[in-house]
């Protein structure tokens, strides 16, 4: 989430500028969408280049394609206080963007900008409108007055409802290549092996990796693995486990056990064995992969199933599945 | 920024800018009043993003120049419980602004001036000069009309169209329509027509107390700004294109009915009673010389009531809603009025009897 005492970003990743330059193109052959629908991945930096667009919009005096950061609607932006943006993002504690907010969105893209020329209205992320409030949207999605720019973000966009999409120029927002990602964060934590790791464990999302070296999760996130290790070498029982990840949230245990099947699944199926002589044996694995995803899915949306048998659980069959036969990866 | 105000002189501006700011506010800073000394004249501004409102006040002695935005509740709320007739001393130091008076003192936390929205001076590109008073019965006389949280957010709001020779304003809500001409020559260039938003309208017409003082209004493409002696008034514009009212003006009605404004007015609040209450329907039977209003309701009560009124031509049936009728007849204020009608399935026209400023439309209802 965006919050006015954190420095607002001016310009995209570095990884985004492709992206960047079209729409720049399009301001200038005043092409510009006035829905855009920015989709890609979580945590590759959707809502940084959001940001850093609508500075670019509000500003007054825009230099070399970004916002200057210094004239009046800058200055506002970064205070938090500027009354042509709008950025609706679910309240603290909720997971939906409620139709109350939504409505004061259409109100707002049906009045004139107070300070420049444009007004902006943000969404991040777009599918947390519930279905009240993405049809309240439809309306002012369809043909928002000249003034009115309409910026989605989405981490799913195949999951929005057509009616959306359909109204939404779509902008598909690229994972950035290893090499990029890895250099762009040595600039955030200062050790390029460091980045590296970072970037391993958050599966390659730079913004993710970024927030794990923020927060000091990477020394949690070790041990977690040494202890699946451990788990997988029988040097830990199953049954000892869930104490050895007493302070983790459920839902990032059971990514880990999901990436490291998902990890397993790749290597075995890439090591040698021809394409249908490896099929057979990855059957289990593959089927565990889909239960731990549906697991995580069901944890995320709000269940709460008994922490001590769920993690047992897990690490029962991920030992049962994998065994001795688990690779190094 | 240092100065000196007399707590009357400040109470009075303090508290209009402070009336615009919204209890609830989603920024922090707009809880805030803008405070802009410049040598002895010291400005309030207040905002909550769609209308901005700039009380001022002139300082007896010049202060020290400066500019910050303090809590608004809390510095109107000290302001008025301070005894009347004492001097007020602000003073920023040290990011705080100490308030002192007599042997009180407070000490009011502050946000950056240049963080405050506000809406920068060049803003307009039509500018005229009315009286307040003109400006006023613009307003008190076609407001009423205005819709309220329609879908068409184009008629939340009012349509000023401004000409040479002409201001007239316009508001309808899809059933009715009001419209009320003020013809002064403006000195403006080119034709322009913008929508002041409800909230901005209503604002507005709070404002203007003294009739016979000047009002200058700037007409921008985003804004409309009115400025008087004691406050500068900033409204955003509904960003929608208005829709072409001359089109439901009733052309050549055939039918036209003169009566007093009074009479028809009491009769029609009575009969109002026993209307339907959802819809409040009435029927209005017209024959030579007299007009028959008759209401029913669905407990089966029934009132009618005979009105006398100027009219020879043939008879003629018509449904209305009584309610609309009734916010006509009370806004107007000469004692004849005239109605025009053509058939039962066209609108009314309503107007004053001798050549009057304003304009009517009532959509008949089917019964």
């Amino acid at each position: 989430m965006l919050t006015p005492d954190k420095s607002w970003p001016l310009a995209p990743l570095p990884w985004q500028q492709p992206q960047w330059q079209q729409l720049q193109q399009a301001l200038l052959d005043d092409s510009f969408p006035p829905a855009l629908l920015l989709a890609g991945n979580v945590g590759i930096g959707k809502q940084q280049f959001a940001a850093a667009l609508t500075a670019r919009l509000l500003c007054y005096a825009p230099v070399a394609g970004t916002a200057c950061g210094d004239c009046k609607s800058c200055v506002l932006l970064r205070a938090g206080n500027h009354g042509d943006l709008l950025w609706l993002a679910p309240e603290a504690g909720k997971r939906v963007i409620k139709v109350d907010q939504v409505r004061a969105a259409i109100h707002f893209a049906n009045q004139t900008p107070g300070l420049g020329a444009r007004k902006v209205i943000a969404l991040d992320p777009a599918e947390a409108l519930n279905v009240n409030g993405s049809n309240a949207l439809l309306k002012s999605l369809e043909e928002p007055s000249e003034s009115t720019s309409i910026i989605l973000v989405s981490h799913v966009a195949g999951a929005l409802p057509a009616t959306i999409r359909s109204r939404c120029q779509r902008l598909n927002l690229a994972q950035p290549a290893a090499t990029e990602a890895t250099a762009w964060l040595t600039t955030v934590c200062g050790d390029p092996a460091l980045a590296a790791e970072l970037l391993e464990a958050s599966d390659n999302r730079p913004m993710l990796a970024a927030e794990l070296y923020r927060s000091d999760g990477m020394d949690a996130l070790r041990a977690l693995r040494e202890g699946l290790d451990g788990l997988l070498g029988a040097r830990i029982s199953p049954l000892e486990f869930p104490q050895l990840v007493a302070d983790i949230e459920l839902g990032e245990v059971i990514e880990l056990f999901e990436r490291r099947v998902g990890n397993e699944i790749r290597c075995q199926s890439t090591a040698g064995a021809g394409v249908g002589a490896g099929v057979g044996d990855l059957r289990p694995l593959f089927l565990l992969h889909e239960e731990l995803q549906e697991l995580r899915r069901l944890v995320a949306n709000g269940a709460n199933p008994n922490r001590q048998m769920t993690i047992e659980n897990c690490a029962l069959r991920l030992v049962n599945c994998l065994g001795e036969s688990a690779t190094q990866c | 920024m240092k100065f000196v105000v007399a707590r009357d002189a400040l109470l009075k501006p303090l508290n209009l800018v402070a009336g615009v700011v919204e209890r609830r506010q989603t920024l922090p800073i707009l809880a805030n009043v803008l405070l802009v000394l410049d040598g002895d004249r010291l400005s309030l501004t207040g905002t909550d993003l769609e209308v901005e409102l700039v009380g001022r006040v002139q300082l007896t002695t010049a202060g020290e120049s400066g500019e910050i935005t303090v809590p608004a509740r809390k510095f109107v709320d000290i302001c008025k419980s301070l005894p009347e007739g004492c001097d007020i001393e602000c003073k920023l130091d040290d990011g705080k602004l100490i308030v002192r008076s007599g042997r009180s003192r407070f000490t009011l936390a502050t946000l950056a001036a240049s963080e405050f929205p506000r809406v920068e001076d060049s803003i307009g590109t039509q500018k005229f000069e009315i009286k307040q008073g003109e400006l006023k019965r613009l307003i008190d006389r076609t407001a009423f009309a205005m819709a309220q949280q329609d879908v068409r957010y184009y008629l939340n709001g009012m349509l000023w169209e401004l000409t040479a020779e002409q201001l007239r304003v316009v508001a309808t809500d899809g059933h009715r329509l009001a419209m009320c001409t003020l013809i002064k020559p403006l000195n403006v260039d080119t034709e322009t027509q913008v929508i002041l938003p409800r909230k901005g309208v209503l604002e507005l017409a709070r404002l203007l107390q003294d009739e016979d003082a000047d009002v200058a209004v700037v007409i921008g493409n985003n804004h409309l700004r009115a400025t008087t002696n004691d406050f500068t008034f900033t409204s955003k514009l509904v960003d929608g294109k208005f829709p072409e009212y001359d089109r439901v003006l009733p052309r050549a009605p055939s039918k036209i009915v003169i009566g007093s404004r009074l009479d028809l007015r009491q009769a029609f609040a009575r009969t109002a009673i026993l209307s339907n209450e959802k819809y409040r329907g009435v029927r209005l039977q017209l024959s030579d010389q007299n007009l028959q209003i008759l209401a029913n309701n669905p407990e089966q009560e029934e009132a009618e009531e005979v009105v006398s009124v100027d009219y020879a031509g043939d008879s003629l049936e018509i449904g209305f809603n009584v309610s609309y009728l009734l916010d006509v007849l009370g806004v107007l204020n000469e004692d004849q009025i005239k109605l025009s009608l053509s058939d039962s399935n066209s609108s009314a026209l309503l107007e004053e009897s001798k050549d009057g400023d304003s304009l009517y439309v009532v959509m008949p209802m089917r019964l």
